[in-house]
């Protein structure tokens, strides 16, 4: 029995120890989608620009520089979270299926965000960007917050603030081209904030003790 | 039954190299990921760093594990499970399963 509670007792530890994983790698994901979207947007945007200073045909950058920046963006964040798998859940043999409704449920919420932009009116299309990207993030912390009492996800809670605050500023501007790079640039501060606040909590679950 | 439980100790592990809890919780979490941080380790189970050491030199000593220094944003040691020492925790575990079978 003593072999037993020993093993139950590494076994809390080892969760705890995925759990800072999960979130580390949540973080330099959130991190990562700050930096190489709006990059790959801006660069999409200013092509042309782009290729003549490396001195070669805007149709070659358009087909090589965004696709290389986004590969390696995706392969940063699937190398995150494969280090980062949960092992001891199939120990306890907890189904790998009970997320799912959850996780569609998260697709959708952010997906009908951002496919509702098409149906905001023209001054407001490009700021209606940082509504959805906002909204979303609000609408995830708070399924989350209900699904879940184990993590707060308050990285959420961040992106949705920037996001929304920001963007009321930015209803005020009427060049369409500084409206564009400034929802960029928002975007890639507020997922950036909540990347580092993940990154920098996740230390603290080491510490956290049993109750 | 008494019999059984007085072998325990050998059958299960030799050597006791597993009986203190925190050389237990490294090997089964070095086990299920390969490896980790000195750090991590040492805030996971709130150990200090001398005392932290002193489990790893055993675990060490019996080739079970081996520490290496990488160069990450800041000079990072990491531990890691060696081939010897993954099936020495997986024999350990499995024994410790049939046993819990056999109790429970």
């Amino acid at each position: 029995m003593e072999d037993l509670e020993r093993f139950e007792k590494a076994l809390r530890i080892v969760e705890r120890y995925e759990g800072y994983l999960f979130r580390r790698a949540m973080g330099i994901a959130l991190i990562v989608c700050g930096i190489v979207f709006p990059l790959t947007a801006f660069m999409v945007m200013k092509a042309e620009s782009m290729a003549e200073l490396l001195n070669m045909s805007a149709r070659a950058f358009l087909t090589f520089v965004p696709p290389l920046i986004l590969l390696i963006g995706i392969g940063t964040i699937v190398y995150g979270f494969t280090s980062a798998h949960v092992v001891t859940s199939r120990m306890r043999k907890e189904s790998i299926w009970k997320d799912i409704p959850h996780m569609v449920i998260m697709f959708l919420v952010w997906f009908i965000s951002f496919y509702l932009t098409n149906y905001v009116p023209e001054p407001f299309t490009t700021v209606s960007w940082l509504w959805a990207g906002g909204g979303a993030a609000l609408i995830s912390y708070l399924l989350n917050r209900s699904y879940t009492t184990e993590a707060e996800y308050t990285e959420l809670l961040i992106i949705g603030i920037i996001c929304i605050v920001a963007s009321l500023p930015l209803l005020l501007i009427r060049e369409e081209q500084i409206v564009l790079t400034a929802t960029f640039l928002v975007f890639s501060v507020s997922f950036m904030a909540g990347g580092l606040y993940s990154t920098v909590n996740a230390s603290k679950l080491l510490s956290e003790r049993e109750k | 039954m008494a019999e059984k439980e007085a072998e325990l100790p050998d059958v299960l592990d030799k050597g006791g190299i597993f009986s203190a809890q925190q050389r237990f919780t490294i090997m089964l979490l070095l086990y299920l990921h390969k490896r980790a941080g000195f750090t991590e380790l040492q805030k996971l189970l709130g150990l200090t760093p001398g005392n932290l050491d002193h489990h790893v030199r055993k675990l060490e000593e019996v080739g079970y594990v081996k520490t290496r220094h990488v160069l990450d944003w800041r000079p990072l040691k990491v531990i890691e499970i060696s081939r010897a020492g993954a099936q020495a925790f997986k024999e350990y575990a499995v024994n410790l399963r049939k046993l819990l079978e056999q109790v429970t």
